[in-house]
């Protein structure tokens, strides 16, 4: 049995996400807690920027001496303007915070000024239970839904309405198809070619766009648009998988979770939709690590077959030689549109 | 070598020797044992790496791999349970002894931190290139950025690792201090689990105050000063050093390690100092006026590994390879350059797309011949990127008899899938000619079973196995090399030859310019060959016109006379150029 890569396109699924704040800060949702897409969970503050204070130098005072003249303690938080060190001598001289925030260390005539930064906020996304929490850090949510993995996404997170743009899994999404039933809308289409359909997209407005695939030469725009952008299959203009069009079909419509988060592939984190949905009892967590079978289906990832879906009938033994010259481990893989194709294991992906 | 591999025999210690190199796509396992008094390669098996989730325990792949190649050699090397039988056992089961090494990158994040820019930050970028690890921020006192940006800049980059040069040896140190001061603040701002090592390659003599000025906020380590004196760069001792602190790093961030180094008592070599270890043994083994280069290219890294004389230069390029950086080569080259080694038409769009869906799909495998030719090309481009940072830190001196060229080198080892997993032997010969151009007299040899960072681990424990495995079929010669260095115009005589076969046949002819030829010399012959260049073209045997007379091995292609010129001849005009290349894979058995 062999193992390749894998992708979850689940119809019902537990599904449990952690969600952490970027740096140390106050969680406020609470265990057991329902909580919805756009509820708040925490916040900190993002990138302090720090100064170093020369106190010693400002009031005048040899070190020792001016370490006698600090008035605030290390840890202590402070307003923009607050007298830190002094006053010292007839003309008063002080030493004020910069700005608001809080010292971090002092002494020696000098002092470590922390500025307060942005406040991150950190929403739910997915609409669920918490079932897990991190002090200062993280929770984590359990949902049951539908749940689609993406292979590239903008960073941006969303939730709306699931609506599909496109009859088709090859067809282009184009300005044409955008119509005003779209709006607010988690948008499921075949493939995105221009960057004008991500413009109007933008002043449509949509809530987030699911494509199979877009040339790479958009990634500047989709890095540059305020909704998320999910990408199932590649770049260029491959069709979406079927598996995954029938699936986000089928649950047109419904509220959805659009999580356009960047690949971290060594702890399996990768875009994803997630479709929200009553639990009857029979869901469970989705399988991790499935191995290449006979029955399995499979996504072929390559030319001459990319984004074709299909079942594994036959796994031969020995090498073939592939039209490239190269020998490999190959797959026989019956599509449904008729026909049994051979592709390498190297370039399938397992549909889960 | 093979004299010296025939004295080094009388020394053995007859183990088995299994060596394992966690590799990033896949975990390689070998074994070798003495057959005939000679170490040879019994067997080598692969699985895929299992670093990443949902295994997240590289001890998987091993296992699997040892699996395989226990079924490939007919020998029991696993007990009932699945462990490793280690030692060897009266029945022959099991392994004498276990060599490991890394060649996977998983993302180690460093910051360079050096006094002066033109000086200690340079050589700390130099050596940061000789490990596989992503630079994320370069700071240099003389950034006169304030010691608030430099702060705020090390918080901000997140680093795994502090590396840190500056003072020459007994310099002053004042400067440094006060430098080190704020780098101990940043380590300080960082919550306790993400604090950085800190690896100091400065001046020895404040290495106790550096340590003592750092503890309070976690590790540091100290490797000799890569500036000792203001004229001279010395890597050697800080490059192990800094490889060490790589693969502790890796240990914290990959799980599974423990099993395997419980085998090898802790010890492991870093795969890019496998290589250059390995490389270095050559430079010993060939003794010649020449250096010796390595070079692989795969899903990790591109590694462009060089000895001349006793100066070892490695260059390991993590955001250079074939897997999920593969859209980072367009940081270091042009589509219009990959476009350029191509035998069809293919539209800057389809190159853009195919290197950002490498970064998607990084174990995938061409199964088109375009395909295969785009990858082909990508690898090109990648070595000839690789090249361009790699030789700013040659120290090869009079060895230089082309400037511009690359540095006569015998023999050139290729290693990683790009180069090794090719239908034809001819490709890989081309890919390397093509991207790395090698002027004169060269040969080429291949690492057929990706075992260099393998073998460079076990020469730490037996040299005397890597020295006749070296000399062994594994390495299979893809041929002798003859380019001659000039240029004319297309279809004039570059180079006449006749070459005498070892049975006493001969043949004889001219080659034109912008051809190549290959003289039929099959992998074990050998046959003298007599050179004469045109009046326009030097062999290296004397300059212009000089030729001679040498003795060429043979192997998988052949005798390669490459009648490009140096550097190579190429067309302007897309159209010709593609048919150009379509002709000299033609020419080579591509």
């Amino acid at each position: 049995m062999e193992r390749t890569s894998q992708t979850h396109v689940a119809p019902l699924v537990v599904i449990r996400r952690r969600r952490a704040l970027p740096l140390a800060g106050t969680i406020v949702a609470r265990l057991n807690q329902r909580v919805q897409a756009g509820d708040l969970l925490g916040r900190c503050t993002l990138t302090p920027s720090h100064s170093l204070i020369d106190v010693a130098h400002a009031l005048g005072l040899p070190a020792a001496r001016a370490d006698e003249q600090l008035k605030r303690k290390a840890g202590e938080a402070v307003s923009s303007g607050d007298i830190l060190a002094g006053p010292v001598g007839l003309m008063r001289k002080v030493v004020r915070a910069p700005s608001a925030g809080r010292i971090v260390l002092q002494g020696d005539g000098r002092l470590l000024f922390e500025a307060m930064g942005e406040v991150f906020e950190l929403r739910a996304t997915y609409p669920g239970v918490i079932v897990g929490m991190e002090s200062e850090r993280s929770v984590t949510i359990e949902t049951v839904g539908a749940q689609v993995e993406g292979v590239w996404g903008n960073g941006r997170e969303e939730f709306g309405l699931l609506r599909v743009g496109t009859a088709s899994p090859s067809e282009e999404l184009t300005p044409a198809n955008l119509e005003i039933g779209l709006r607010s809308a988690v948008i499921v289409a075949g493939r995105i070619s221009e960057a004008e359909t991500m413009r109007v997209l933008a002043g449509l407005p949509a809530r987030g766009v699911i494509v199979g695939s877009m040339p790479s030469t958009l990634i500047p725009v989709a890095e540059e648009a305020a909704y998320p952008v999910m990408l199932t299959d590649g770049f260029g203009s491959r069709p979406m998988n079927t598996a995954a069009f029938e699936l986000l079909a089928s649950n047109a419509g419904r509220e959805a979770s659009l999580n356009a988060q960047a690949s971290v592939r060594w702890q399996g984190i990768r875009p994803e939709i997630i479709v929200p949905l009553p639990s009857v009892g029979t869901a469970d967590v989705p399988s991790e690590g499935v191995m290449l079978v006979v029955g399995r289906q499979v996504r072929i990832v390559r030319d001459p077959y990319p984004g074709m879906v299909g079942t594994i009938v036959s796994l031969p033994a020995d090498p073939i030689e592939l039209p490239s010259g190269l020998h490999a481990t190959c797959a026989e893989i019956e599509l449904p549109e008729g026909g049994i194709v051979l592709a390498p294991l190297a370039n399938l992906d397992i549909l889960e | 070598m093979t004299s010296r591999a025939a004295e080094a025999s009388s020394k053995l210690e007859a183990e088995s020797i299994l060596s394992v190199d966690v590799g990033t796509s896949f975990t390689r396992v070998a074994l070798f044992d003495v057959v005939e008094n000679r170490y040879r390669l019994l067997g080598v098996a692969r699985a895929l790496t299992t670093a990443e989730f949902p295994v997240l325990d590289v001890s998987e792949g091993i296992h699997q791999a040892v699996e395989a190649l226990a079924r490939i050699v007919g020998r029991t090397l696993s007990d009932s349970r699945g462990q490793l039988i280690l030692p060897t056992r009266p029945d022959g089961s099991g392994v004498g002894v276990v060599a490991l090494s890394f060649s996977l990158q998983a993302e180690v994040r460093a910051a360079l931190v050096g006094l002066l820019a033109e000086y200690s930050l340079k050589s700390v970028r130099n050596l940061a290139r000789s490990a596989p690890i992503e630079v994320v921020a370069e700071v240099s006192l003389g950034d006169r950025e304030g010691e608030e940006a430099l702060l705020d800049l090390l918080i901000e980059a997140h680093p795994d690792l502090i590396v840190i040069a500056g003072g020459t040896e007994g310099g002053a140190s004042q400067a440094l201090l006060r430098t080190l001061e704020v780098v101990g603040l940043s380590v300080f701002l960082l919550p306790g689990e993400q604090r950085p090592q800190v690896l100091f390659v400065g001046n020895s003599a404040v290495a106790d105050q550096v340590r003592e000025l750092l503890k309070p906020v976690g590790a540091v380590y100290v490797g000799p000063n890569v500036r000792p004196r203001l004229e001279a760069e010395t890597l050697d001792g800080a490059r192990s050093e800094l490889n060490n602190r790589v693969v502790e790093i890796l240990r914290s961030k990959l799980g599974g390690l423990d099993e395997p180094l419980a085998w090898t008592g802790g010890a492991f070599t870093p795969g890019a100092v496998g290589i250059g270890t390995v490389i270095r043994f050559l430079g010993q083994a060939f003794e010649g006026k020449k250096g010796v280069m390595g070079v692989s290219v795969g899903a990790g890294s591109t590694i462009i590994c060089s000895a001349f004389g006793s100066s070892l230069s490695l260059s390991v390029r993590p955001d250079l390879n074939l897997g999920r950086s593969a859209s980072r080569l367009l940081e270091n080259s042009t589509l219009e350059e990959i476009a350029h080694w191509l035998p069809m038409e293919a539209s800057r769009d389809t190159i853009r797309d195919y290197l950002f869906n490498k970064t998607i799909y990084p174990r995938s495998i061409p199964s088109t011949l375009e395909d295969l030719w785009l990858e082909q090309a990508i690898a090109r481009s990648l070595i000839r990127a690789a090249l361009r940072g790699a030789a700013a830190t040659w120290q090869i001196g009079r060895m230089h008899l082309w400037p511009g060229l690359l540095p006569p080198c015998e023999p050139i080892v290729a290693s990683g899938g790009a180069l090794t997993n090719v239908p034809r032997p001819g490709q890989a010969a081309l890919m390397l000619l093509d991207a790395l151009e090698p002027p004169g007299i060269t040969s080429l040899i291949l690492d057929a079973h990706n075992l260099l960072p393998a073998l460079g681990a076990t020469a730490r424990i037996n040299p005397v196995a890597v020295v006749q495995v070296l000399d062994s079929p594994s390495f299979p010669n893809l041929g002798t090399v003859i380019s001659p260095v000039g240029h004319t115009r297309p279809g004039d005589t570059v180079l006449r030859y006749q070459m005498a076969y070892e049975d006493g046949r001969t043949i004889r002819g001219q080659i034109p310019f912008g051809t190549i030829e290959v003289l039929p010399l099959g992998p074990g012959q050998a046959a003298r060959i007599a050179l004469q260049p045109s009046r326009h073209f030097d062999l290296g045997l004397g300059g212009p016109g000089q030729g001679g007379t040498i003795r060429a091995a043979g192997g998988l292609v052949g005798v390669i006379v490459d009648a490009r010129g140096r550097p190579i001849a190429t067309f302007s005009d897309p159209g010709r150029q593609r048919k150009a290349v379509e002709e000299w894979l033609m020419q080579i058995g591509g």
